[in-house]
């Protein structure tokens, strides 16, 4: 039972903090396909260890600012590769990831951009 | 030269007050603050209000109406959100008012209540500050300090230790201040070995979440300002902002708004940061107040790392500047909203001689730096014993 509750609580944290409102991802998530398989240089980064509740689930995860070859920056996790490993001038590959699954069996799954290393390390 | 005077102050203690609702903490600041000047709420002409996550964290909005409930008034009452800047920017608001009103009394809050939900329900609020697509790659206020904090390292060949001297001084002011979250002091050794939040800054290298208000009165009323004990002219009040996000800046080893509102600041009123002998700045993580005394003219870009370690600016180095004398954002706590006006009103205390076992020697001019979100707003005021 406490589960249960446990449960709703989350869910109606998430629909008062509106993090994980469907039409709000869906706007965000056109946007991001543009980005895929784009090539960038790691800038800055940082492994997040205390998280917001929404990203409980992923820490620790590092998240890096890129600077993209085509220009501008963007952020994104890195993934496929140890936080150790990562160092400020590596190459890195856009791609398009789950980055958030929600709490409830049925919730709604955000994808985000997230970078790989283009070299395996 | 400016009449606008701040002639009192009151702060409840910071940290974990879970007897206290948000705006039990605000009347206690106002009855205070009231008490201490001996003016009735009748004679306060407008109130401007500090507060960033009522909104998110307890559905609880509309706050004008509460305030006027709270202290039986008409008068308007104007609520400001710049993120952690919030407190200044109402600080800053009411001193546009008294320029627009003659013979006027204003009261300015800032409270916050953070500590009614855990940590990471926390964490989500602060990161309504900032951009969306910081929140979507899971960026926390740590981690884009975090991230500035490396950038700075690298580029200038510092290391975590030097960081580390920031919150040992804060801990160390602290000490003396009874209103303060934290009063102990720690060392280079347990800031280093303390945990991660956010790589390279851990928790010791981090403002707390806390709850907390504070209020200041502000008068361009001769009457009034004869009949008060404490008045400290306000100098000069400035706002300056930037992109939200950090990737669209120019730079990453600076918070350009605040160069920009603190070179205001210094131009309206005529003072140079050399001056200025007592600060309060924004150091909600160690690398902040590093960036914060470079950008704020007090040392130059890249030095800061170095003469954080020499210990110059602690209240018993003998300098000719101290800074966070409160113990900062770092060891006197962070309840966002109430951090600019407490910046404000530790000030007060130190150009009228009232801050006791951490009175600042011959302070003449102060200068608080405000800073909302990672620099996407910052509020510089300035204040002098003339």
């Amino acid at each position: 039972m406490s589960e249960v509750r446990e449960e709703l609580l989350w869910l109606l944290f998430l629909v008062r903090f509106n993090m994980n409102n469907p039409i709000r991802n869906w706007r965000r998530q056109k946007k991001i396909h543009q980005f895929r398989n784009r090539i960038g240089t790691v800038e800055t980064w940082t492994e997040i260890i205390a998280p917001p509740a929404q990203f409980a689930g992923e820490a620790p995860y590092v998240v890096a600012l890129v600077r993209m070859d085509d220009g501008g920056f963007q952020y994104g996790m890195i993934t496929d590769i140890n936080s150790e490993d990562i160092v400020k001038g590596m190459k890195v590959r856009a791609t398009v990831r789950v980055v958030s699954t929600g709490a409830a069996a049925e919730d709604i799954i955000t994808y985000g951009l997230k970078f790989v290393p283009v070299d395996p390390v | 030269m400016s009449n606008k005077y701040v002639i009192g102050y009151s702060t409840t203690k910071f940290g974990e007050l879970w007897d206290y609702s948000l705006y039990d903490l605000v009347q206690t600041v106002t009855g205070s603050v009231l008490e201490k000047t001996k003016l009735e709420a009748a004679q306060v002409d407008a109130v401007f209000y500090g507060n960033m996550m009522a909104g998110i964290i307890e559905n609880n909005l509309h706050s004008g109406a509460k305030l006027a409930e709270l202290l039986g008034t008409h008068v308007p009452v104007y609520r400001t959100e710049s993120a952690c800047a919030s407190g200044g920017m109402a600080f800053h608001l009411a001193t546009m008012y008294l320029d627009a009103h003659p013979d006027s009394t204003v009261l300015v809050i800032g409270a916050e209540k953070m500590t009614d939900v855990s940590p990471p329900d926390v964490t989500s609020a602060l990161q309504a500050a900032a951009s969306g697509e910081e929140q979507l790659a899971g960026l926390t206020f740590p981690g884009l300090y975090a991230m500035l904090a490396r950038m700075y390292m690298e580029t200038y060949n510092y290391t975590e230790e030097h960081l580390a001297h920031v919150p040992v001084k804060n801990h160390f002011h602290a000490v003396r201040n009874p209103y303060a979250q934290f009063r102990r002091e720690i060392t280079i050794n347990q800031v280093l070995k303390s945990p991660y939040i956010a790589t390279p800054l851990k928790v010791l290298d981090s403002s707390p979440i806390s709850d907390g208000a504070a209020a200041v009165l502000l008068t361009n009323s001769p009457n009034i300002r004869k009949r008060v004990a404490y008045s400290v002219r306000v100098l000069a009040s400035e706002v300056a902002t930037d992109t939200i996000s950090i990737k669209h800046r120019r730079r990453m080893d600076t918070l350009q708004a605040s160069v920009v509102a603190s070179n205001k600041a210094y131009a309206a009123c005529g003072i140079t940061a050399k001056e200025i002998s007592v600060a309060e700045v924004h150091d909600c993580f160690s690398i902040a107040e590093l960036l914060a005394m470079e950008d704020l003219g007090f040392w130059a870009k890249g030095e800061a790392g170095s003469r954080i370690v020499t210990g110059e600016t602690r209240l018993d180095a003998g300098g000719s500047l101290v800074v966070n004398a409160s113990g900062g954002l770092k060891a006197s706590g962070h309840p966002v909203g109430a951090t600019g006006i407490k910046q404000i009103g530790e000030l007060f205390l130190q150009l009228t001689g009232q801050a006791d076992s951490r009175q600042v020697a011959k302070a003449r001019y102060g200068l608080a730096q405000n800073v909302g979100g990672s620099g996407g707003t910052a509020v510089v005021t300035i204040l002098g014993q003339v």
